[in-house]
């Protein structure tokens, strides 16, 4: 979706049009989602942090607040929604309830199949078994596309920060998921 | 950079594997209206000083009815299975099993397993749906419960039907919604789909200790079946009665606020594929 339709649909939605909202944030809620998912473990408040972000979206289009391009500020809202889920939780250790995802089958052949099936679960166990703090910035930067100085914000920390957390992640992930063929490489800003 | 392209590309095509609960897109059809009514005005003002707890006031974790049987740590402890069989779900037959395993997913079962029950379930029927509300659990400033609901009315097994059911504290003011859902069938040898879903209501500042200082004994939930238009763009709401659930103080906890005495299980590896 352009910057523009975003812009007529948000005209829209302050002119009290229900449907725009649904046609600004439904192509938006699966991304959201994963990525919530990825982060906090737990698909119940993978659920409660994308609701949130939902009322909040909303909330801040009706009172005109001047957002650039929407699907850029959703994707920072969601993970701002899933950390503060996250930090809060943590001390609870309440987070693993993953075990029911059934993760879709879209492949085309039945040896396709299989070897989409292992890499995938192979690669989404390996990330869900990473730390938060590394966990976080991988998720927000390869899955949600955020840039390292966004991901600072978001985050609180330094940029160098960032980089030394992926960096970290990414030589976990090489350990652990050697089929993927990820290399641990300083990330190229 | 050759590794940059493969981690993001096999990334993104794992994770879009993983489906993304319909009841999502539900909510998101319902924001404008419940906004509009004021469910969530005190969750949606932005609060700079206090940022992050402004937003939690909305929906708070499931944690909260975990840490309610803290109180019971020094108690005698059901088994499980006891348990599960004691605290069936009034006017359905579902798997014991899967009702265990819901509760485990939202935190429930710790307080079942301890025999914290303090709001006994309570069930009407109207037309042709039957509701009962269960695992009703009531803190300080929040409000938990579920509804299993069972109808000819109305496909309850399509997340996408323009009608369902919305269930909302009458008297105790506060803003919520549904936090999950799930489709079981009974066992009773009909296998009628019987839908679950959760709800978590935060509750404004003292409701709960004005509720309780006027005496009231009574928590009421209005049901209302909400069908929504989306050519018109429109959803309207037809009241279909109230949902009476007795409210004994004697059996609530105040906010004792411990560790849940539950184990942190890594329930690794993912389930892939259909099962």
């Amino acid at each position: 979706m352009d910057m523009e339709t975003e812009r007529r649909l948000m005209d829209d939605i302050r002119q009290g049009d229900q449907e725009s909202f649904r046609t600004l944030v439904n192509p938006l809620i699966a991304q959201a989602y994963r990525t919530s998912l990825a982060i906090l473990r737990s698909t119940h408040l993978a659920e409660e942090a994308v609701q949130n972000a939902l009322v909040e979206s909303y909330s801040a289009i009706v009172k005109g607040k001047e957002i650039r391009r929407f699907r850029g500020w959703f994707s920072r809202v969601i993970a701002s929604r899933s950390l503060d889920i996250a930090r809060k939780e943590q001390p609870n250790k309440y987070s693993v309830d993953i075990d029911g995802l059934e993760i879709c089958d879209e492949a085309a052949s039945p040896l396709d199949d299989v070897l989409k099936k292992e890499q995938c679960e192979r690669l989404i166990e390996s990330i869900m078994a990473l730390e938060l703090q590394q966990r976080a910035v991988i998720v927000l930067y390869y899955f949600e596309e955020l840039r390292i100085e966004e991901i600072a914000l978001l985050l609180n920390i330094r940029e160098g920060t960032v980089k030394s957390r992926l960096y970290h992640a990414r030589s976990k992930l090489s350990r652990i998921f050697p089929a993927s063929r990820i290399q641990a490489q300083e990330v190229g800003v | 950079m050759r590794s940059e392209y493969e981690m993001k590309r096999s990334l993104q095509e794992s994770f879009e594997r993983i489906p993304v609960p319909e009841s999502l897109y539900r909510f998101a059809d319902e924001v404008p209206g419940r906004f509009a009514a004021g469910d969530f005005t005190s969750a949606a003002e932005p609060a700079p000083a206090s940022r992050r707890s402004a937003r939690f006031k909305l929906f708070k974790s499931v944690a909260a009815a975990a840490i309610l049987v803290s109180a019971f740590s020094a108690g005698v402890t059901m088994s499980p299975a006891f348990a599960s069989l004691v605290k069936e779900v009034p006017g359905f037959e579902i798997a014991v099993d899967w009702l265990t395993h819901v509760r485990q997913q939202d935190g429930v079962q710790t307080a079942v397993d301890h025999g914290y029950t303090p709001i006994e379930p309570a069930t009407v029927r109207f037309d042709g749906t039957s509701i009962t509300i269960d695992d009703i659990y009531l803190t300080d400033d929040e409000l938990l419960f579920k509804a299993f609901i069972r109808s000819t009315d109305y496909d309850v097994t399509d997340g996408r039907s323009p009608v369902h059911l919305s269930i909302v504290p009458s008297n105790l003011r506060g803003g919520g919604s549904t936090t999950a859902s799930y489709i079981a069938e009974t066992t009773d040898g009909s296998s009628q789909p019987v839908r679950q879903d959760t709800y978590k209501y935060q509750l404004e500042e003292n409701a709960v200790h004005n509720f309780m200082a006027s005496g009231q004994t009574e928590l009421v939930l209005q049901v209302s079946k909400v069908t929504s238009d989306h050519e018109l763009k429109r959803s309207t709401y037809e009241d279909k009665g109230s949902v009476v659930l007795t409210v004994d103080r004697q059996k609530l906890l105040h906010n004792i606020v411990m560790e849940p005495h539950q184990s942190f299980r890594s329930r690794y590896p993912i389930r892939i594929g259909k099962s």
